[in-house]
């Protein structure tokens, strides 16, 4: 507010009383002074972009930066077993092959679901963990048992490639 | 026994685990508590406080920007 509009609304206030008016407001207005200075601080640090947000990322210099991370990232990041069992509640499933990311290969998804009446719900859940114990993002494809005829008969691409290149099959109910 | 299984008792925290396994995932980012937090499944303190640890042992460091 305006140090005007502040004054008229003190001075309103103080009306009524007629003698030493402008003493009064004065005052008034010296003491709210004095408390918005003293409150500014808690407000707002400007000075790291005002969300006072700090941002974590591996320190390169670490001495055992390369010793830890093979030994974290060598073996198979999850269970496959586990895995099986968790994909096999989630609908009707056929088909379900690992690739990329499970097997620290480089292909074109890291995870292939194949089956009908599929809990969408339930497998964002799966994911969301299983992103979570990995440490990254997976990339994966889910469609209908049709679907995957049908792009497996036109020899498409992306099939072809999961399905040849290297993969561990979970759960093969199709018979490939 | 399961490798998880086996970081988790040598660690001693599921979620120091799976700290460690999402920066070494994503080296070269930078990322705030409540992304890390999502990221990992874990809760907020508990992240927190892992990451005041590595930070400590000098693993991570940290930044007022996102980018380097």
């Amino acid at each position: 507010m305006p140090r005007k509009n502040k004054k008229l609304k003190i001075r309103k206030k103080f009306k009524k009383s007629g003698k030493g008016t402008k003493r009064r407001v004065k005052k008034a207005l010296g003491r709210r002074k004095r408390k918005t200075k003293r409150l500014r601080p808690a407000f707002v640090n400007k000075a790291n972009g005002g969300g006072g947000r700090i941002y974590y990322g591996l320190n390169h210099k670490f001495e055992f930066s390369d010793e830890l991370k093979n030994l974290m990232l060598t073996p198979p990041p999850a269970s496959f077993a586990r895995m099986e069992k968790r994909i096999s509640t989630l609908g009707r499933i056929k088909l379900a092959l690992v690739s990329g990311v499970f097997l620290n290969k480089e292909n074109v998804a890291d995870l292939l679901v194949v089956g009908d009446d599929v809990d969408r719900r339930k497998f964002k859940n799966f994911l969301k963990s299983l992103e979570a114990e990995i440490g990254t993002q997976i990339i994966y494809a889910i469609m209908d048992r049709e679907e995957f005829s049908y792009r497996r008969a036109m020899f498409d691409r992306f099939v072809r490639l999961m399905l040849e290149g290297p993969h561990e099959i979970l759960i093969d109910r199709i018979g490939l | 026994m399961m490798t998880n299984q086996i970081f988790e008792e040598l660690f001693g925290s599921k979620a120091r685990v799976k700290i460690l396994k999402f920066f070494f995932r994503n080296e070269t980012g930078y990322f705030d508590l409540p992304t890390i937090a999502k990221r990992v499944q874990e809760r907020k303190p508990l992240v927190k406080k892992e990451l005041a640890r590595l930070l400590k042992i000098g693993f991570i460091q940290k930044k007022n920007r996102p980018l380097v």
